[in-house]
C-alpha cells in the first residue's frame, strides 16, 4: 500500500460526509484535519480507523497514534497508517 | 454559613493555602494563589456593579483565569454562569439575555469571541492584584450559586438555577459518602456548562484535592491524560469510556492508578461498566443519576464484583441520596405507581423552578394530591424500582435524548430546521450506531438543499445538536393517531 492508495480509500469512505459539509477533493489536504473541522466526531474518527484496520488487515496502536502530532489530519493519519 | 459555596470555599483556601489547587500540564496553581486571584476578580466585580445581583458570565479554555472567574463570581456573593467558546454566538448571546448578565470574565481565548458578543457588557480579562482583600460575603442559602442552560422544546434553552442550598446538600452527601483525600488527584473532563463540571470543581476543593485539567480536550488523549496527570479519582460520562474500549484501552490494570471512578450523565452500558472496573484494577466505580434540575446528581450505584445490576445492559440507577425523595408517577392517573413510572423527584437538592418561566415551571414542578405540601420535579426519566430499592433508567418520557451525556431535546431542533426551510413538516430521531447521531427529516419542500439546513443548524445550536444528516420525504409517515411515525423513519434509515 502507498499514501495515494490510502488516501483514495480514506477519501471514498468520507464521500457522503464531504459533500454534506461542501468540503472539495482539493481542501482536503494533508493539513486537513478531519475531527478539528467538524467533518467527524471522535467515534466516527475510530470507525473508520476500524474500516482501514479491516481493509489493509492492520492494527493500529490507539494510544502511539493519539500522541502523534497531527494525528486527525489526513496527511498525520496516513502516514500512521502506512508505518503501522 | 453551612448551606453557602463561596463560604466552603472560602474556609478550604484558608485551610489547604499550600496545596495545590489546579495543575494544566506543569503549571500549578495553590489554594493560596487561587484565592488571591479570585479576590482580585471579585473585587472588580464589586466595583463595578456594586449593588447588582446578577449572575456573572464566565467564558474561556479551561485556564487558571476561567476557574478564578468562577470563584471570584462566588467570593463576590454573586452565581457563576458559563458560557461556551465551542458554542455559536447567538446561542452565547441568548444566555447572556436571558440572565441579565452584565459582567464577563474572560480569559485570552476568548478575545474574538468578545469582540462578537459586542460592547454592552463589562469585561474583565486581567487580574491586576491591586486589591485582593476579602469581600464579606452576603449570600442567603436561596440565592442562585451558578445557572446553567439545559435544550428545551421551543427552540430557547431553559435556565436552570441551581441555590447555594441545593449545591451544599449535593457537596455535603457526596463528600462524606465518598472521601476525597488532599493528595488526590481529581480529573476534570467536562466543559463548564456541564454541571458534572461542578462536581469536579468543588467536591475537589473542598477537600484540598488538585484538579487536573486536560492541556489538550481531545478524547483521543484521555489515556495519556489519567497517565501523565497521575489521575487517582476520576469523572466522565460513559461515552468517554466506550471511546477508550473502541480504542482497546481498556485492558486489565491498565489504569490502576484510578482508585475511585464516577460516570453519569447518560445510560452506562454495564459491558463496559465491567471492562473499565477490570482496567482500573477493581477500584469503587460509582454509577451516578441525575438531572441538573436535581443538582448534578441525585442517586448512585456503586458497581463492584458481585453487585453488577443491571437491566437490558444498563447499569442500575441505585438508590436515591440519603435524604432527598422519589417516586414514580402514574402518568394517566397522575398518582404514585408501585414499582414502574415516571421518576419524580424532591428534596434540599430540586431547584424550585426554571428561569423566568412560569409556564415551563409549573409543567415540570407538579404537587400530587397525595402530598399537597410537596413539590416534584417530573425528570421525563421512565425507570423502575425493584425488591431492594434500587431504580433502573427505562427510557425516556419525551423527545428528550442524549448526546455524549448532553442533554438534547429533539423538538428544539425540529424548531430551527422549520425556521430554516418553512416547512411545517419536520421530525429529528436517534438514530443508535456505534453510538447516538442525530437525523433530523424534512417533508414537502420544494428545493431541498441539506447544506443550508444544516448551516442554519450550526450557527443557532450546539455542536452535539446538529443533525448529522438531512432526509427528505415526500410525505411523512403517520401512524394510526395521525402523529408522525418515528418507528417508519427509523426502518427508513435502517433500511
Amino acid at each position: 500500500m502507498d499514501k495515494r492508495e490510502i488516501r483514495e480509500f480514506v477519501v471514498g469512505l468520507l464521500k457522503e460526509k464531504l459533500l454534506l459539509f461542501d468540503i472539495s477533493g482539493d481542501e482536503l489536504n494533508d493539513k486537513f484535519d478531519l475531527v478539528k473541522s467538524g467533518l467527524l466526531d471522535s467515534m466516527a474518527f475510530i470507525d473508520l480507523i476500524a474500516e482501514t484496520e479491516e481493509k489493509y488487515e492492520i492494527e493500529i496502536d490507539f494510544e502511539k497514534l493519539a500522541d502523534s502530532p497531527g494525528f486527525s489530519t489526513m496527511g498525520g493519519l496516513i502516514s500512521f497508517i502506512i508505518n503501522a | 454559613m453551612k448551606e453557602i459555596l463561596a463560604y466552603k470555599l472560602q474556609s478550604a483556601f484558608h485551610e489547604y493555602k499550600d496545596n495545590a489547587a489546579l495543575r494544566i500540564g506543569d503549571d500549578v496553581l495553590s489554594y493560596g494563589e487561587l484565592h488571591q486571584m479570585a479576590n482580585a476578580i471579585a473585587n472588580d466585580i464589586t466595583a463595578g456593579f456594586p449593588d447588582d445581583k446578577s449572575p456573572v458570565a464566565i467564558l474561556g479554555a479551561k485556564s487558571f483565569m476561567t476557574y478564578a472567574g468562577i470563584c471570584g463570581a462566588l467570593l463576590a456573593s454573586r452565581a457563576y454562569m458559563p458560557l461556551n467558546l465551542k458554542f455559536p454566538d447567538s446561542r452565547n448571546e441568548k444566555m447572556m439575555q436571558l440572565s441579565g448578565a452584565k459582567i464577563i470574565v474572560a480569559d485570552v481565548e476568548a478575545k474574538q469571541a468578545l469582540e462578537r458578543l459586542g460592547e454592552n457588557y463589562k469585561i474583565i480579562s486581567e487580574v491586576d492584584g491591586a486589591n485582593s482583600t476579602n469581600i464579606p460575603l452576603a449570600v442567603v442559602p436561596e440565592d442562585t450559586a451558578y445557572l446553567l442552560f439545559t435544550s428545551g422544546t421551543t427552540g430557547t434553552p431553559k435556565g436552570v438555577p441551581v441555590s447555594n442550598r441545593n449545591v451544599c446538600a449535593y457537596l455535603d452527601h457526596v463528600s462524606k459518602q465518598w472521601q476525597i483525600k488532599e493528595n488526590d488527584r481529581l480529573s476534570q473532563t467536562f466543559d463548564l456548562t456541564f454541571d458534572l463540571s461542578v462536581h469536579d470543581m468543588f467536591l475537589c476543593w473542598i477537600s484540598g484535592a488538585c484538579l487536573c485539567i486536560p492541556e489538550d480536550d481531545s478524547p483521543f488523549k484521555l489515556a495519556s491524560y489519567i497517565r501523565e496527570q497521575e489521575i487517582s479519582v476520576w469523572f466522565s460520562v460513559p461515552s468517554a469510556a466506550v471511546l477508550m474500549d473502541r480504542m482497546r484501552l481498556l485492558k486489565e490494570d491498565k489504569f490502576k492508578g484510578i482508585r475511585l471512578s464516577f460516570f453519569c450523565g447518560e445510560p452506562f452500558p454495564a459491558a463496559i461498566a465491567e471492562k473499565w472496573q477490570a482496567a482500573v484494577g477493581g477500584s469503587e466505580l460509582v454509577n451516578l443519576y441525575g438531572p441538573s434540575e436535581a443538582t448534578i446528581a441525585i442517586s448512585s450505584y456503586s458497581w463492584d464484583n458481585i453487585n453488577t445490576k443491571e437491566k437490558n445492559g444498563i447499569a442500575c440507577l441505585g438508590k436515591i441520596f440519603e435524604g432527598q425523595e422519589s417516586l414514580l408517577l402514574d402518568t394517566t392517573a397522575m398518582r404514585p405507581a408501585e414499582s414502574k413510572g415516571e421518576l419524580c423527584l424532591g428534596g434540599s437538592q430540586v431547584i424550585d423552578a426554571y428561569l423566568g418561566d412560569a409556564e415551563l415551571t409549573k409543567k415540570y414542578f407538579i404537587q400530587l394530591d397525595e402530598h399537597p405540601e410537596k413539590t416534584w420535579y417530573r425528570t421525563g426519566d421512565l425507570a423502575c424500582i425493584d425488591e431492594e430499592g434500587d431504580l433502573f433508567f427505562l427510557g425516556r418520557a419525551d423527545s428528550e435524548v442524549k448526546i455524549s451525556g448532553y442533554r438534547v431535546n429533539l423538538q428544539e431542533i425540529d424548531a430551527i430546521i422549520r425556521k430554516a426551510t418553512g416547512s411545517n413538516s419536520v421530525a429529528s430521531i436517534l438514530h443508535e450506531k456505534q453510538t447516538a447521531v442525530i437525523v433530523s427529516f424534512v417533508g414537502g419542500i420544494q428545493d431541498p438543499d441539506d447544506r443550508s439546513i444544516l448551516q442554519a443548524c450550526r450557527k443557532e445550536l450546539p455542536w452535539y445538536m446538529i443533525p448529522e444528516r438531512i432526509i427528505f420525504v415526500d410525505k411523512m409517515p403517520l401512524n394510526v393517531n395521525g402523529k408522525i411515525d418515528r418507528n417508519a423513519l427509523k426502518q427508513m434509515i435502517n433500511g
